[in-house]
């Protein structure tokens, strides 16, 4: 489903992704770990496009085709999802409205008809039931005056109604209680299936107790250092970074 | 551009002077006397002061050169035409079946307006009527709160003003219905002073919506002045709607008047109009009294949009709210002035302004200013002003949900005006304009 090969990657003047390749297929969950400053997020926002960050090197194939020229809507259109790190707020735009809009563009996308908005609320609260989202969040303007909790909540709340084939979750666990912490995994497992990939960027192991993943990659100054099972998210929590870290050096003297 | 300007702050100014004279002789003989001495007052002022140059802080950033310099025609006669009759029906503005009085260029018109199914005792006549029939209700009000010196425009506007709206809700009358005050200009080149009074007595409520429209593309002028009269208690709840010509001039002053207890709210939507300036005041003369004003404006091309408020909290314990927000497109320029005084006596006060403007274009400008004079020192008083474009965050978090960028802005734009559309009174008119926005805020967005 995703290649990337060597890829080359900077915001302003700094290089930030340094020669990353990495290969998913559908129906894998990877987790993408490292230190802060490791080019987690970048590999992330690189792969949704944000106009801030520019490829300079190597290849990002997604479903065959090369993701690198695409516009962010095009991608999304084509069933790549982001969820924020830090989610956006949108006031004066309820979350229904949004996401309607959004909806139908990817399924005018795929040659499908657009939902109206009666049709499309039934969805939402159906969606909204599985993933026990507060109901009153539909109608509230996207992310504004949310907790951090409510709000990345909202992003997986996203994903399972826009069914993206290429799921990238940006430390999603980040500034979540334990409780909210499950709620969003439980979501996330829902949504796992044969078709869909995930790409779980964190920084800590705790997420991957629950979102239990196929791969481990550790992210270090910008390339993958290591690759592993899920045995190799708890090493990591064990050990902490600095010991695969040395691999890269030798990598970088190669 | 007003070097000139600057150095002579009088400019009497191309026809006007004419129009005076030919109104002196005109209604030499007409109306009683203590209207002809509001009209005397008002061409005196303007003989003596001309119109305000930019070296006037009042009109630091609104230049009436162009204004002064067209040369405009003064009717002295309504004037009747099919074409009007016709579109006069298309401005509802959502109040399809509410009663309205209809004045086309400064004359009252009869076949127009709708008056059946008001309550009774509430009056709604022309003000050329009024003033025959109502002088008790009329003359302590009329030009004493909008004083004809005020401006150079009030000036002109009680010297040659012909007729307008009058309204009286008696004491602890509510009127249900939205009232329709619908202004029509039609005539190129054209002069228009219409001058409107609401008087509302102790506990009275109306809502009411003042529209000034045009079904052409003329360049004409109007030269508005409404005076709101509020007792005890009394609530007026408006929308200003000005759907002006594109091409048109727009000046207006409105002024009210609060006593203890009474709620006055303007919510003022600008759409229209080449050159637009509102003077809008509110004097909080009794305790608890409270003025809300609001604001969205939507400006393109060489358009320029004044607001200029004065807040006279002269008593305690009298909230006010001001809320403006603008749209600025093409080479557009917007101006906020936002004055609140706050005497010596009024003791905990609570005035809150706020001023927000959205640049889609590198070229327009904005220049807001508030302007807090406080005298008392138990108070509280907020304002305001951000002047800034759309966060490009938003944009891309739109974007990587599927949506096309200017379809995001589009949607951007419009949340921005939402913020305070979903705060205007008289729920139809709301809508309406919710509706007819909607269409040309997400074009503006897609226009960024």
């Amino acid at each position: 489903m995703l290649e990337i090969k060597d890829l080359h990657a900077t915001v302003g003047k700094k290089e930030i992704l340094k020669g990353l390749s990495l290969s998913v297929k559908a129906g894998e969950v990877h987790a993408i770990m490292g230190p802060n400053g490791s080019g987690k997020s970048t590999l992330a926002q690189v792969l949704a496009g944000h106009p801030a960050y520019a490829v300079t090197g190597g290849t990002i194939t997604y479903m065959g085709e090369d993701l690198a020229e695409k516009s962010p809507e095009d991608r999304a259109k084509e069933g790549i999802f982001l969820a924020f790190q830090y989610p956006v707020e949108i006031p004066g735009v309820s979350n229904a409205y949004f996401l309607r809009a959004g909806y139908n563009e990817i399924r005018k996308h795929r040659g499908e008809p657009e939902l109206d908005a009666m049709d499309f609320n039934k969805l939402l609260k159906e969606k909204s039931k599985v993933l026990h989202i507060d109901e009153s969040l539909l109608n509230r303007p996207v992310n504004e005056g949310f907790s951090g909790g409510e709000k990345k909540r909202n992003e997986i709340f996203q994903l399972a109604v826009l069914e993206p084939k290429l799921a990238i979750l940006d430390e999603t666990d980040s500034g979540l209680d334990i409780d909210a912490l499950r709620a969003v995994s439980e979501g996330v497992n829902r949504l796992r299936s044969k078709d869909r990939a995930f790409l779980v960027v964190t920084h800590y192991q705790r997420l991957l107790n629950y979102i239990v993943p196929d791969f481990v990659h550790v992210l270090s100054e910008g390339r993958i250092v290591k690759s592993g099972g899920k045995e190799l998210a708890l090493e990591l929590e064990k050990r902490g970074y600095d010991w695969v870290k040395a691999p890269a050096a030798a990598g970088a003297a190669r | 551009m007003s070097a000139s300007l600057a150095a002579a702050p009088a400019i009497l100014g191309g026809c006007w002077p004419a129009h005076l004279d030919a109104m002196e002789r005109a209604t030499a003989a007409r109306g009683p006397s203590w209207v002809a001495e509001l009209r005397r007052a008002g061409a005196a002022a303007f003989r003596e002061h001309g119109f305000p140059s930019t070296a006037d802080e009042e009109w630091r950033y609104t230049s009436v050169e162009t204004l002064v310099k067209t040369g405009f025609r003064q009717s002295l006669a309504a004037k009747k035409d099919a074409l009007v009759a016709n579109t006069a029906k298309l401005f509802t503005f959502g109040l399809e079946d509410a009663p309205r009085i209809v004045i086309v260029d400064g004359f009252y018109s009869k076949e127009l307006s709708k008056l059946d199914g008001l309550p009774a005792g509430v009056v709604v006549c022309s003000l050329a009527e009024a003033v025959e029939k109502h002088r008790a209700l009329v003359e302590p009000r009329l030009g004493r709160l909008a004083k004809p010196g005020a401006t150079a425009f009030a000036a002109l506007n009680a010297a040659l003003f012909q007729d307008g709206a009058f309204v009286h809700v008696p004491e602890g009358k509510v009127v249900d219905a939205p009232l329709l005050v619908l202004h029509i200009s039609h005539e190129s080149y054209l002069a228009s002073h219409p001058r409107h009074l609401f008087a509302l007595g102790a506990g009275a409520q109306l809502s009411a919506v003042e529209a000034y429209a045009s079904p052409s593309c003329d360049l004409y002028f109007t030269n508005a002045v409404t005076e709101a009269d509020l007792g005890a208690g009394a609530r007026l709840s408006s929308i200003r709607l000005e759907a002006e010509s594109g091409n048109a001039f727009h000046v207006a002053n409105t002024q009210a008047r609060l006593a203890a207890g009474a709620f006055f709210q303007e919510a003022s939507a600008v759409t229209g109009a080449e050159f637009f300036r509102h003077d809008l005041g509110a004097f909080l003369g009794g305790e608890r009294a409270e003025a809300v004003f609001l604001g969205l404006s939507l400006a393109s091309g060489h358009q320029h949009v004044d607001h200029h408020t004065v807040i006279d909290h002269a008593v305690p314990n009298c909230p006010s709210r001001e809320f403006y927000k603008a749209i600025l497109n093409g080479r557009s320029h917007v101006v906020f002035n936002g004055k609140v005084f706050v005497r010596q006596d009024a003791q905990k006060t609570d005035a809150k302004q706020t001023n927000k403007n959205l640049l889609l274009s590198d070229d327009a400008r904005v220049d807001t200013k508030p302007q807090l004079e406080i005298f008392a020192d138990d108070v509280k008083c907020t304002h305001g002003a951000t002047v800034g474009q759309l966060d490009e965050e938003m944009v891309y978090y739109c974007r990587s949900r599927g949506l096309a960028p200017e379809i995001a802005r589009g949607i951007l734009t419009y949340a921005f005006a939402r913020d305070v559309l979903v705060q205007f009174p008289v729920p139809a008119t709301r809508d309406w304009l919710d509706r007819s926005l909607v269409q040309r805020l997400l074009e503006a967005g897609r226009n960024a």
